[in-house]
C-alpha cells in the first residue's frame, strides 16, 4: 500500500486505471478516488461554552478504482457515512475536515471551491442514500425532481424521455405513473430505486451508496442490489458501498475496508480480508454475524458501548475492547501486510513473511 | 384529491366550524349574565325602583335565563344581535359600520408583519448565530415583551410628539378633512374612488402608526417561527440530498421557502386570530372607533347586547380564518391530501 501511494504521489496525472479490478496492488496508476489521512472532527461547546472536539475521522486512506465496488463497513458511529460526507462535502456546519485530503481524477474535492465542486456533484459524483423518503424533496413530484438533477447538468434536450427510461431501468413499473407521484406516495423499495435512478441518470464516475438497502425487505434488497451491480459492470463506475452486512459484501463488492472509531483498521480484497480476518476486530465483526453466531453456537456479543469519540485512547482506539491487548498498543499501530495479502492497522498480526 | 374526499373534508370542518359558534353562543350569553346587573348603571343614580324595574321588564331581563337564552340565540341565528342598550341603534348595523376600519388595520399590520417577520426569519436561520441573527433576536424579544398599549403610546411619544413625523392618534382621518362617500369603507380606497387625493392621503398617514404597531406585534413571533421551521429545512435531509446533486444555493432556498409555507400559513393564521384581541387595545389608543373599539367600550359600559354581538363576529371570523388557513394548507402541501 504504502509503495503504490508513492508511486501515486509521483505521478498525480497518470491515466486513469482501465485495466481492471480486484488486484489493486499490482496497478500503479492513479486511481480515481484517493482519501488520503482524511480527518473530520464535530466542533461544539460544552455548557461551560468550553470548546469540545469529537475526533470522528482519525487518518481514513483509501483508493477506489473505476469498475471496482468497495464496501465500507463497521458499527454504528465508525464513521463510514461520515466519510461519505466528508468526500462529497456536505458536512453539516458543525463538523469539519481538519487534514488530509480527497483526491478524484487529480483534483482535490476537500479545497474545491463551492460552484466548481457542485458542478461535479450530481454530474460525476453520485450519492445514494439511506433514507429516500425523507431525501426527496416532499413537495416536488419524482418524475420533476430527476428532471431537475438532468436539466441542471446536462441541459433541456429530451429530458423527460431520459427520465422516463431511467425510472423504467432501475425497474419502477409503470415508470409514465409514478413519473407523477410524490415520494410519500411510494412505498420504500420504490423510493430506493428512484433515488437509485436519480444517482444514475448523469452517468456518474464515483457512485456513494450510504446503506441503500437499509429498511427493505430482504427480497427488494436483493432486487435492488443486483440492479445496482449490473449498472454499475456495465458503466465501470466506482462505487463506496457502505453497509453493515457483511453477507451484502462478500456477494457485491470486490474490496472490503473495515472502520472502527474513525480509522481503517483493515483493508483488502473482499475473500482475504472475511476469510482470513487479521485484525481482532474485523475477527470479533465476522464472529459477531448472525449467520456465524448460529454456527458456532456462541453467545451473542456483549453489547460495548461504542468508543468514546471525545476522549479516544491513544494508539490503538480498539484496545480497551481487544483480547489481544498488550502494553505496545498503546502506540500507533503499525500497517501490517497479513499472510493473506490484505493491510491491517494492528500490533499483534504477524506479517507475512 | 378525489371530489368526493374533498366534499367530506369540507363538510367535517364546517360541522366543526359550527359546533365552536354554538359553544361561543352559550359562552357569551353565560358570561355576560355573570357580571353585576347592569340596570342600575344604565338607568342612572337617580332612578326610583320603580323606573328600573320598567328598564329591566323593558331589556327582558325579568324573564328566566333558560327563556332569555332562547331568545337570544333564536334572534343571534337570524343576524339579530338586538340593540345596543347605550346607542339604541341594531347592534348589527353598528358592528358592520365599524368591521371594515378593523379589517383595514389587520390587513395592512398583517401583511406588513408577516412579510417583515418571514424575511428576516429566513435571514436569520441561513446566516445562524452571525450578527444578523443575534440582532433580530434581541429585537423580536423586545417585539414579543412590549406591552401592547405602551407600545402604541411610544410611538405617538416618538413619531408624533418628539419627531412630528406622524398626525397625532385622532382617528382614521385628519378633523380638517370629511369623510368620502362610503364604497369599501376604507377612507384611503374610497377617497382615492372619490378622486380626493388630499383625504387618501391623511388616511393613510393616519393608518401609518397603528398599523406599524400590529406589525411589531405580528412580526416578533414570526421572526421566530420562521427561523426555527428554516434551521429545520436547511438541517433536513432533502437539503443535504439537494446539495448532493449540485443545486445551487438559490434553488436551495427556494425549496426551504416552499417546505416552510404551509406551517407559515397556519401560523399567521394564528396569529390573525390573536392580533384581533390586539387590535382592540391599538383601536383604543389610537382612538380608531373600529370593532376592537367598539367591543371594548361596550365591555366597559356594561352593553350586553354589544357584547355578545362583538364576540360572536370575533368568534365567526376565527372560524373563517381557520377554515380558510386550512384549506390553503389542503391547496400548497401533497402530504396533507
Amino acid at each position: 500500500m504504502v509503495a503504490e501511494l508513492d508511486t501515486v504521489q509521483d505521478r498525480p496525472q497518470a491515466a486513469p486505471n482501465l485495466v481492471g479490478a480486484g488486484t489493486p496492488r499490482s496497478v500503479a496508476v492513479s486511481p480515481l478516488l484517493r482519501v488520503d489521512d482524511l480527518r473530520t472532527h464535530f466542533l461544539s461547546r460544552d455548557r461551560y461554552n468550553r470548546p469540545r472536539v469529537a475526533a470522528a475521522l482519525n487518518g481514513v486512506s483509501f483508493s477506489l478504482d473505476r469498475g471496482e465496488i468497495l464496501g465500507l463497513v463497521g458499527e454504528t458511529g465508525a464513521g463510514k457515512s461520515l466519510t461519505a460526507y466528508s468526500i462529497l462535502g456536505l458536512l453539516k456546519p458543525s463538523a469539519r475536515i481538519v487534514g488530509g485530503q480527497v483526491l478524484f481524477d487529480g483534483q482535490r474535492l476537500d479545497t474545491m471551491a463551492p460552484a466548481a465542486l457542485n458542478a461535479l456533484r450530481g454530474r460525476r459524483l453520485a450519492l445514494v442514500v439511506q433514507n429516500p423518503k425523507t431525501s426527496l424533496d416532499p413537495l416536488t413530484r419524482v418524475g420533476p425532481q430527476l428532471l431537475r438533477i438532468y436539466r441542471h447538468h446536462r441541459g433541456g434536450e429530451a429530458a423527460r424521455k431520459r427520465v422516463l427510461a431511467m425510472l423504467a431501468s432501475v425497474g419502477i413499473p409503470d415508470p409514465e405513473r409514478r413519473y407523477g407521484a410524490y415520494p410519500h406516495e411510494l412505498s420504500g423499495g420504490m423510493a430506493q430505486r428512484v433515488v437509485i435512478a436519480a444517482a444514475l441518470i448523469n452517468g456518474p464516475d464515483l457512485l456513494i451508496a450510504d446503506e441503500p438497502t437499509t429498511g427493505l425487505d430482504v427480497t427488494v434488497q436483493a432486487q435492488v442490489l443486483d440492479l445496482l451491480a449490473a449498472r454499475v459492470q456495465a458503466a465501470r463506475m466506482a462505487v463506496l458501498l457502505i453497509t453493515h452486512d457483511l453477507g451484502i459484501v462478500a456477494q457485491y463488492c470486490s474490496r472490503v475496508a473495515v472502520m472502527y472509531a474513525g480509522r481503517i483498521v483493515e483493508i483488502g480484497a473482499v475473500e482475504q480480508v472475511l476469510r482470513d480476518p487479521a485484525h481482532p476486530y474485523t475477527r470479533a465483526l465476522i464472529a459477531a454475524t448472525p449467520e456465524r453466531l448460529q454456527q458456532t453456537g456462541a453467545a451473542p456479543p456483549v453489547n460495548l458501548p461504542p468508543p468514546d469519540l471525545f476522549a479516544l485512547p491513544s494508539g490503538c482506539a480498539y484496545r480497551d475492547r481487544c483480547p489481544l491487548q498488550i502494553e505496545r498498543c498503546a502506540s500507533t499501530p503499525p500497517e501490517i501486510q497479513a499472510p493473506a495479502g490484505q493491510t491491517a492497522y494492528c500490533h499483534r498480526v504477524m506479517p507475512a513473511s | 384529491m378525489p371530489a368526493v374526499t374533498f366534499t367530506r373534508f369540507l363538510a367535517r370542518r364546517l360541522t366543526t366550524a359550527l359546533i365552536a359558534v354554538a359553544a361561543v353562543l352559550v359562552a357569551t350569553f353565560l358570561l355576560v349574565r355573570l357580571t353585576p346587573d347592569p340596570v342600575a348603571v344604565l338607568a342612572g343614580p337617580e332612578a326610583t325602583p320603580a323606573q328600573i324595574q320598567a328598564m329591566r321588564q323593558q331589556l327582558g331581563l325579568d324573564r328566566s335565563v333558560a327563556q332569555q337564552f332562547l331568545i337570544y340565540a333564536e334572534r343571534a341565528l337570524a343576524g339579530d344581535f338586538g340593540r345596543s342598550w347605550i346607542s339604541g341603534r341594531p347592534v348589527l348595523t353598528e358592528i358592520a359600520e365599524r368591521a371594515p376600519f378593523t379589517v383595514e388595520l389587520l390587513i395592512w399590520g398583517i401583511a406588513l408583519g408577516t412579510v417583515v417577520g418571514v424575511a428576516i426569519g429566513l435571514q436569520a436561520a441561513y446566516r445562524r448565530d452571525g450578527w444578523f441573527d443575534q440582532v433580530t433576536r434581541v429585537l423580536s424579544l423586545a417585539g414579543f415583551s412590549i406591552p401592547t398599549y405602551f407600545l402604541g403610546l411610544l410611538m405617538l411619544l416618538v413619531f408624533f410628539y418628539l419627531l412630528q413625523w406622524a398626525p397625532p392618534g385622532m382617528g382614521r382621518l385628519s378633523p380638517l378633512y370629511s369623510a368620502p362617500p362610503f364604497v369599501t369603507g376604507s377612507y384611503v380606497f374610497d377617497g382615492l374612488l372619490a378622486g380626493k387625493l388630499n383625504v387618501a392621503w391623511s388616511a393613510a398617514a393616519q393608518l401609518v402608526l397603528p398599523v406599524c404597531c400590529i406589525a411589531i406585534i405580528c412580526a416578533a413571533p414570526t421572526i421566530k417561527q420562521v427561523r426555527a421551521l428554516a434551521l429545520d429545512a436547511l438541517e433536513s435531509d432533502y437539503i443535504r440530498y439537494g446539495r448532493a446533486q449540485g443545486m445551487p444555493a438559490g434553488m436551495l432556498r427556494r425549496m426551504v421557502l416552499r417546505n416552510c409555507l404551509a406551517p407559515i400559513v397556519t401560523f399567521v393564521g394564528l396569529e390573525l386570530v390573536s392580533l384581533m384581541g390586539t387590535t382592540a387595545i391599538i383601536e383604543y389608543v389610537f382612538s380608531w372607533g373600529g370593532l376592537g373599539h367598539y367591543g371594548l367600550s361596550a365591555i366597559i359600559a356594561g352593553d350586553f347586547n354589544a357584547v355578545q354581538g362583538y364576540v360572536l363576529t370575533l368568534a365567526c371570523f376565527c372560524v373563517a380564518i381557520f377554515l380558510a388557513v386550512d384549506l390553503i394548507v389542503l391547496a400548497i402541501e401533497p402530504r396533507s391530501r
